[in-house]
């Protein structure tokens, strides 16, 4: 899951790159299946990033000795 | 009674300063002497109505707690009166003492009027000694000296003195010696004169005892502003004819939340004194504010010019926030509504994004400091793709450390993109001008931190639309191409060439018949214009014209000779001549 997250703004990224270049339609045939491929790829694995997704939330605490610690957050309002 | 020396009363008193309208008796002495004897004593603490000044309390031994239960002086005037009635009064520095007696006689209405002999003008007199201070003299007597300062002891030396100076000088009657009035009532004995520093601290006590001067407040414009190194600011406060030199110590001036300039008008409350290493009297402000305008306002105003003329607001300085931000770290207080907010956009929006909250006071002591921290901690990490700095909306100093310059530089020095969210929508504070976005509210922070997870959908869908779109119309064109190729034939070839060739050949013919029709118009112009020109239309209107036998046109008598036959056309005919004479004009 993390890795898949620390790659999602590069490969949505790469998608954008893919589409623009498929849209500029100067592309020889068989590259343009290619990428095409690439492309979808991409989007699913963005979309499944997305349908993955568990919220994350810390709050950050010191520590006498000065070092912080992460401990999960659930605020009291 | 009067010149006798055989009674008298010797004086002395203890006094809170030096000046007997300013300051007030603490202790009296009286010691009747009668034949060179003590007889009687009135000695007491009196409660003066201010406080002993310390250095007094050093001199005299006397603490404010030792006149606490005393009693005060309209208590003991009277009985002290009663007990020097008709006596001669003996002290030293006599002018001094008197001088206190009577203000404090003043004050209640009563007189002293007592004859007084001064010791120290007597000293002056008989004795030869360098000078002539109370302990001078009763040491060249051979007297004891108690140290302190105390009254009776005093009295009771200075008694002893007059005894010893009165014996010496074999004094029957001392009423040479008696003070006039005119010198009872100089405080500053010219044999007795103050050093500059005694001159300046009595000055300092003088101003420093005016209740009126112990707090005011002026309004002035400030000139001569100087900060120096150790945090005193030095100025001078003037209006159009006066000035006067004002100073703020560090303490104070660390409280101050704007800078002060030469030209600002401000309101400043302080005491007054004198620094007695140069005289100079001056006011130590407490406390300064702008005149008008609120401080905070002015401080907001100032920092805003100077992190602006820094270049710290320009668009150019700013970074771009990271659209898919994967770990927000939010500097915000852990507790009330905009953490909470926060965290409701972005765990709706964008839900892989992870939120790390440091906790930090918003206001008051620390908050200042504990921002700071929270920036700088999410610098020292390398994960954090934008960070929200902010709290919720209050009055101006609830959102002060957000317009401190310490939170600003931390903003402008943070390597991470960071949107400030302070107060409300209307609420400008410098770290929103500093931040590289500024957010109205808490919650559009994390709008504008965010994109939404519906929108990152709709995003793919439509790139998946695009791709899928590109594709097919790629293939489609290719196929169009592919038909054209495949229709091509050698007769199409030649048809096209005939075709064109035929519209050639109709170019040419069109051209051809143009250049006809222009010429045959050409030929029409001639004819007329040859027609015009006809010799026949001259000869139509009147003319003739004559020709020879050859048929040339006569145009000189030296074309025809004698004899020679001629025809003469006119228009209805002709006439045959023989020429008879040649006659040629000259």
């Amino acid at each position: 899951m993390s890795e898949e997250k620390i790659n999602f703004e590069k490969t949505i990224g790469e998608l954008e790159s893919i589409v623009a270049k498929l849209d500029k339609g100067d592309m020889k045939l068989d590259d343009m299946l290619i990428n095409f491929e690439k492309g979808i790829k991409l989007a699913r694995e963005c979309t499944k990033v997305l349908d993955s997704a568990e919220k994350k939330i810390s709050v950050l605490t010191k520590k006498p000795d000065g070092s912080v610690k992460e401990e999960s957050f659930t605020p009291n309002s | 009674m009067t010149g006798s020396i055989n009674t008298f009363v010797a004086l002395d008193v203890e006094t809170t300063g030096l000046s007997p309208f300013l300051d007030e008796i603490i202790e009296l002495a009286a010691i009747k002497f009668k034949d060179g004897k003590i007889v009687d004593e009135f000695v007491t603490l009196i409660h003066p109505s201010r406080q002993i000044p310390a250095r007094i309390t050093q001199i005299t031994g006397i603490t404010n707690s030792m006149v606490a239960s005393a009693p005060r002086m309209d208590e003991i005037i009277s009985k002290f009166l009663k007990f020097c009635a008709g006596e001669l009064i003996v002290a030293h520095n006599a002018s001094f003492d008197m001088g206190f007696i009577n203000a404090a006689c003043d004050k209640y209405g009563l007189t002293f009027d007592n004859k007084v002999v001064c010791t120290l003008q007597l000293s002056r007199k008989k004795l030869n000694l360098p000078n002539n201070k109370l302990a001078t003299v009763s040491r060249h007597f051979s007297l004891e000296d108690s140290g302190f300062h105390r009254a009776k002891a005093d009295a009771t030396i200075c008694g002893e003195i007059f005894l010893y100076l009165a014996d010496e000088g074999k004094m029957q009657d001392i009423s040479d010696e008696i003070m006039p009035e005119a010198e009872r009532e100089q405080p500053l004995v010219d044999d007795n004169p103050l050093t500059v520093t005694q001159l300046n601290h009595y000055i300092k006590n003088l101003i420093e005892n005016d209740v009126n001067l112990f707090s005011v407040s002026v309004c002035a414009e400030v000139s001569n502003f100087k900060k120096h190194y150790s945090g005193h600011l030095y100025l001078s406060l003037k209006d159009d004819t006066s000035v006067i030199r004002a100073v703020m110590f560090k303490h104070v001036a660390g409280q101050l939340k704007f800078q002060p300039e030469d030209g600002m008008k401000v309101v400043v409350t302080g005491k007054v004194s004198v620094y007695e290493a140069t005289g100079q009297y001056q006011i130590y402000i407490d406390s300064m504010t702008p005149y008008g305008a609120g401080d905070l306002h002015v401080a907001f105003e100032q920092l805003k010019k100077k992190l602006s003329e820094a270049g710290f607001f320009d668009d150019s300085r700013k970074r771009a926030i990271c659209k898919f931000p994967l770990k927000i770290g939010v500097v915000t207080s852990p507790t009330g509504a905009v953490i909470q907010d926060i965290i409701n956009v972005i765990t709706r929006r964008f839900p892989i994004c992870e939120i790390l909250l440091y906790p930090a006071k918003v206001q008051g002591d620390g908050a200042v400091e504990q921002i700071v921290e929270g920036i700088e901690y999410f610098n020292s990490r390398t994960d954090i793709d934008t960070m929200i700095v902010g709290r919720g909306g209050g009055s101006i100093e609830d959102l002060w450390a957000f317009n401190e310059e310490k939170v600003a530089m931390a903003i402008v020095n943070s390597k991470i993109p960071i949107i400030s969210a302070v107060g409300h929508e209307t609420d400008f504070t410098i770290a929103d001008f500093v931040a590289d976005l500024r957010a109205p509210t808490p919650s559009a922070a994390a709008e504008v931190a965010t994109m939404s997870n519906i929108e990152i959908r709709a995003a793919l869908k439509n790139y998946y639309g695009k791709m899928l779109f590109a594709l097919k119309q790629t293939i489609e064109n290719r196929r169009q191409l592919l038909k054209r190729f495949s229709v091509k034939s050698p007769l199409d070839a030649i048809n096209t060439h005939r075709l064109r060739l035929d519209s050639y050949i109709e170019k040419i013919g069109f051209s051809a018949e143009n250049i006809l029709t222009g010429k045959r118009n050409a030929l029409a112009v001639c004819v007329g214009r040859l027609n015009a020109l006809s010799p026949l239309k001259v000869i139509s209107r009147g003319y003739s014209v004559t020709q020879n036998g050859l048929g040339k046109a006569i145009r000189s008598v030296e074309d025809v000779d004698k004899g020679e036959k001629i025809v003469t056309r006119l228009e209805d005919g002709i006439i045959s001549s023989i020429v008879e004479e040649v006659v040629i004009h000259e």
